[in-house]
């Protein structure tokens, strides 16, 4: 035993803690029963250098090692095993049997080393990193080489009635199975534990280790009191979906915050069916999610069917029920008399042309207000409706939709004119104009132009486009608000969402800077736009934030809600005006609009 | 005349011929992230031991204010002479803690206050409670006034707070005397101390119930124990600088009671050891997070009730949004419905009662876990 009398805080003691820091100014060398990293077993068979030290339950320790290019997990324990560790470790070694990569036990000064030698093959972090950068085509690849066998194992085991609790992407392996272009063949090493459902030793929380960004929250004791069941295992493989669908890094906060994750479709463009299935996958409250890996087997292998038939087309042409409301919401009424969304609606059965766009204003503005802003977003919407019909005057030839990128460029130019219309209101009003653009009015945009059986989106703002399907329902457009803007830009969700004016918008129609004499000059407006192929059994919604914002208390349970009032409607316009009631029993504190397409066909109607 | 009134109860039972120790445990969850500056520690604590000790002696105290509204006013005896205000909460303690000078300190002594809920509470006025070693339940009478600082105040000296009726006061009031006169170590309190790096932040009691003690100033932190059954137990969240490999004094903690007549002292130092090795950060305490989501739950009536002053709708909502969640999440679903009922009460009328904010306070600390 060594005693040093000074702390590295600097202040000098003679006591056993540091009055400063609290530190333990004796230092006590006391030999370590467990090996360390870099130290070499040379008695060992085959002799393994420790490389570096993994999670590992109580009593016990767990390392990588390697001898020259093999490379193994070494887990240890006392032959007392004084937390059962090895003996948890040996019940799920029978339970998931072949499943496991094989290992051998050894004894060696005193502790039992199991010896697993990790296969040639990558793990799944490795595939998930290798992910980030890979090309958007791999994605397709990549869900059924990897995560569906992935998901094929967990749903073995859920229906053995065991569960993990979730799972570590390091100790999960991928090798090439017979078929060359096939699913990977999957092997795990042996995981601390496998609980059986209902049993009450899986029950009781205890001292848990954590996957940072594959956990649930109930892991971390956020719900139930800590209690976990298989719902455990469907977030972390929902994760992996995320992961998979979002090409992101792991986020570390995943299951450690209570809000829901953003969804994937904020950091890339995924298929909207699958981004429904892993929403519903990673709910924070476990309840909301798929009941086991089954149930989750079964909807990622229909999103995955309805993702191919998205991208071939429906062959029959598609007819539409279309109902919309306007409101201005109870409680917003009684404040302001305005109700500042606006909305057009534009279909030419015949033609199978369609023009719907919500707009909602911009409520506080210190020129103009917002009830003009959408108007004007309105009126550009009925002109362009009038030159898709033929109906300009003077006549002019109505714009080319014949390619996905002509109805872009319409859309485009509908949102930059009433960006325009904006600032010749003001012109008219101030000619020159000191005050700060920000201050100028402004209003979100949701558009879809429908022809055939494509619809081409356009967003500026926070208004939604839902599509809801076979019972799921998932936003389109990501919101253009400063917290997107922050995660887009590599924040992590919960900084994101907590900083200053986290909701302020900041892409909407509106937007201006200076020109010369103070001129007011319209930004070039870009929206985000998103072609959809339309199936039978779709429905979109495009609202403004009235409806989610209080149709309930959290996105999620909105999102549930909204979606479980449209498919009970019998038509578009029942559930539009079911929305409406929604919005407005939960309060109706803002403006409520929203437009709802049902697509069929004739042999899916009758 | 406004005046305390009391009724003392049946005999107390006999003193155990060999009355056990008590002892304190504590369980930890500790997340350090690397890049932060202060990594947040939440403490439990908790007491074990024998739940047997000396026998009580229960005041059951009446403001006069409240005697109309009662119909069995023979069992209750005037306390003193003095008395103090119909709004004087502290006169009413003094009044109480005067009666049991007398009682012998071998024994347990609790005070059982019935008042009408309007009284003025000053900070600090309990103190002459806790220096006799005196614990208090308080029983009001009108549940339409906002009943937090009786809460907190009976909290803090090992007691409950309710609000009934008046017909049913009396009643309840029996009961919970009843309760109470089972016994206890008298005298027993738990000093928390914390040393070094470590600093505490906000204190909770979890058990018997629920509820947020407040913001802990500088300095040593002194509980009662109030019955121990259940066994009593606290949440505390702290936080703690990056520190250097080493073991550290985190917190003492010094059990004090009575035991036959004699002082006895429990001290226990909690250390915390700060490694090098990733592997142990990742060691995730589910139950304690658990138990500090339903103790910091226990905050948020205080909260609506700062946000109200404020006229903060939009943080009401976030607050009544956040219990919503909370109720979910416990799989609490009746309470859930209760919380979105009040939720649309408010958007629509823009306020909320006292009632109110009672009945979420008595429905946040209704939510329990498996015990720590």
């Amino acid at each position: 035993m060594t005693i040093s009398k000074s702390c590295p805080c600097g202040f000098h003691a003679t006591s056993r803690f540091c009055p400063q820091c609290g530190r333990e100014l004796r230092v006590v060398s006391k030999a370590s029963p467990w090996p360390t990293v870099g130290q070499r077993l040379d008695n060992l068979d085959p002799p393994l250098t420790l490389r570096a030290r993994c999670p590992a339950p109580m009593g016990a320790r767990r390392l990588r090692a390697d001898a020259g290019a093999r490379r193994f997990d070494v887990f240890i324990t006392p032959p007392s095993d004084p937390e059962g560790a090895l003996v948890e470790r040996q019940r799920a070694r029978a339970k998931l049997g072949e499943r496991l990569l094989p290992s051998v036990s050894q004894d060696h000064e005193g502790l039992i080393y199991e010896i697993t030698e990790l296969p040639k093959g990558q793990s799944l972090r490795a595939l998930l990193e290798a992910n980030v950068e890979a090309p958007r085509e791999a994605l397709m690849g990549l869900l059924t080489r990897v995560f569906r066998p992935l998901l094929g194992l967990f749903a073995e085991l859920h229906a053995q009635g065991a569960f993990l609790g979730g799972l570590d992407p390091d100790d999960i392996f991928f090798m090439e199975g017979e078929a060359a272009e096939g699913p990977l063949e999957v092997a795990l090493l042996a995981p601390p534990r496998v609980h059986v459902e209902g049993a009450q030793a899986s029950a009781r929380p205890k001292l848990r280790q954590t996957t940072p960004g594959f956990s649930a929250p109930e892991l971390y004791g956020r719900c139930r009191g800590g209690l976990i069941d298989a719902r455990a295992d469907v977030f972390a493989l929902g994760m992996v979906l995320y992961y998979i669908l979002a090409q992101r890094p792991t986020l570390f906060e995943a299951g450690d915050c209570q809000r829901r994750l953003p969804s994937p479709r904020v950091y890339a463009d995924a298929p909207p069916d699958l981004v429904a299935v892993c929403q519903r996958a990673t709910a924070s409250l476990p309840l909301r999610r798929f009941a086991d890996a089954r149930a989750l087997f079964e909807a990622f292998e229909l999103a995955l069917t309805v993702t191919d038939a998205r991208r071939r087309g429906c062959s029959l042409p598609l007819k539409l029920d279309i109902g919309h409301e306007l409101h201005i919401g109870l409680l917003k009424g009684q404040f302001t008399p305005q109700n500042q969304d606006d909305m057009f609606l534009g279909w030419q059965e015949d033609a199978r042309l369609g023009l719907f766009l919500i707009s909602d204003g911009v409520s506080i503005s210190d020129y103009g207000s917002g009830e003009i802003a959408s108007g004007a977003v309105r009126l550009e919407a009925s002109r362009t409706w009038a030159r898709l019909m033929g109906e300009e005057a003077p006549a002019k030839p109505p714009p080319s939709i014949a390619t996905l990128e002509d109805r872009a460029r319409v859309l485009r130019r509908m949102l930059n004119r009433a960006n325009h219309r904006i600032a010749a209101l003001l012109h008219q009003e101030i000619p020159r104009f000191i005050g700060p653009p920000e201050g100028i009015m402004a209003a979100t945009a949701v558009v879809g132009l429908l022809k055939d059986n494509t619809i081409t989106l356009a967003a500026l703002g926070d208004s939604r486009i839902y599509l809801v399907r076979d019972g799921y329902i998932v936003s389109l457009m990501p919101e253009h608000n400063f917290a997107t803007q922050l995660m887009q830009m590599g924040q992590p969700p919960a900084i994101a969402r907590q900083v200053q004016g986290a909701n302020a918008l900041v892409r909407c129609v509106g937007e201006f800077e200076k020109g010369e004499g103070d001129r007011l000059k319209p930004v070039l407006l870009q929206p985000e736009i998103l072609h959809l192929n339309l199936l039978p059994g779709d429905t979109l919604i495009f609202c403004s934030d009235g409806v989610p914002d209080y149709a309930a208390w959290d996105e999620e349970e909105a999102e549930a809600r909204i979606c479980a009032e449209v498919e009970e409607a019998d038509d578009a316009l029942t559930a539009a005006f079911e929305l409406m009631v929604l919005a407005n029993r939960g309060g109706g504190g803002d403006n409520i609009s929203c437009i709802v397409l049902r697509c069929y066909t004739e042999e899916r109607r009758a | 005349m406004n005046a305390l009134h009391l009724d003392w109860l049946a005999d107390p039972p006999k003193l155990p011929a060999d009355t056990p120790r008590l002892d304190l445990t504590f369980k930890l969850d500790l997340r350090v992230d690397g890049q932060a500056p202060h990594a947040p520690l939440v403490i439990a604590v908790g007491v074990v031991g024998e739940m047997i000790g000396a026998p009580s002696r229960v005041l059951v105290g009446l403001r006069d204010a409240i005697r109309e509204a009662l119909d069995d006013q023979d069992r209750l005896i005037l306390l003193g002479e003095e008395a103090p205000s119909p709004f004087d909460f502290k006169g009413a303690l003094s009044a109480g803690a005067e009666a049991l000078r007398r009682i012998n300190p071998e024994f347990n002594r609790r005070i059982l206050l019935l008042v009408h809920g309007q009284e003025l509470i000053s900070p600090g006025s309990y103190e002459i409670l806790t220096k006799q070693g005196i614990g208090l339940d308080v029983i009001t009478v009108d549940p339409d006034v906002e009943q937090g600082a009786f809460v907190r105040f009976a909290a803090l000296l090992g007691g409950e707070a309710m609000a009934v009726n008046p017909e049913s006061a009396l009643s309840l009031a029996e009961g919970r005397a009843r309760a109470l006169k089972a016994a206890r170590y008298p005298g027993a309190r738990l000093t928390l101390t914390p040393l070094g790096p470590t600093t505490l932040q906000r204190l909770y009691r979890l058990s018997p119930s629920p509820v947020f003690l407040g913001d802990i100033p500088e300095g040593p932190v002194s509980l009662d124990l109030g019955p121990l059954a259940p066994p009593p137990s606290w949440i505390i969240t702290a936080e703690l600088p990056r520190l250097h490999v080493g073991l550290y004094e985190a917190l003492a903690a010094e059990l004090t009671w009575l035991e036959k007549g004699e002082p006895r002292v429990e001290r226990q130092t909690l250390l915390l050891e700060s490694t090098a090795e990733a592997a142990e950060l990742r060691a995730v305490r589910a139950d304690v997070i658990a138990a500090r989501h339903l103790a910091q739950a226990t905050a948020w009536p205080e909260e609506i009730l700062m946000a109200l002053r404020r006229a903060d709708g939009r943080q009401i909502i976030r607050t009544l949004d956040a219990s919503l969640q909370h109720f979910l999440a416990f799989e609490a679903f009746d309470k859930a419905s209760e919380i979105e009922g009040l939720r649309v009460r408010f958007l629509r009328r823009g306020m909320l009662r006292f009632q109110d904010i009672n009945r979420l306070r008595r429905l946040l600390a209704s939510v329990t876990t498996p015990p720590l």
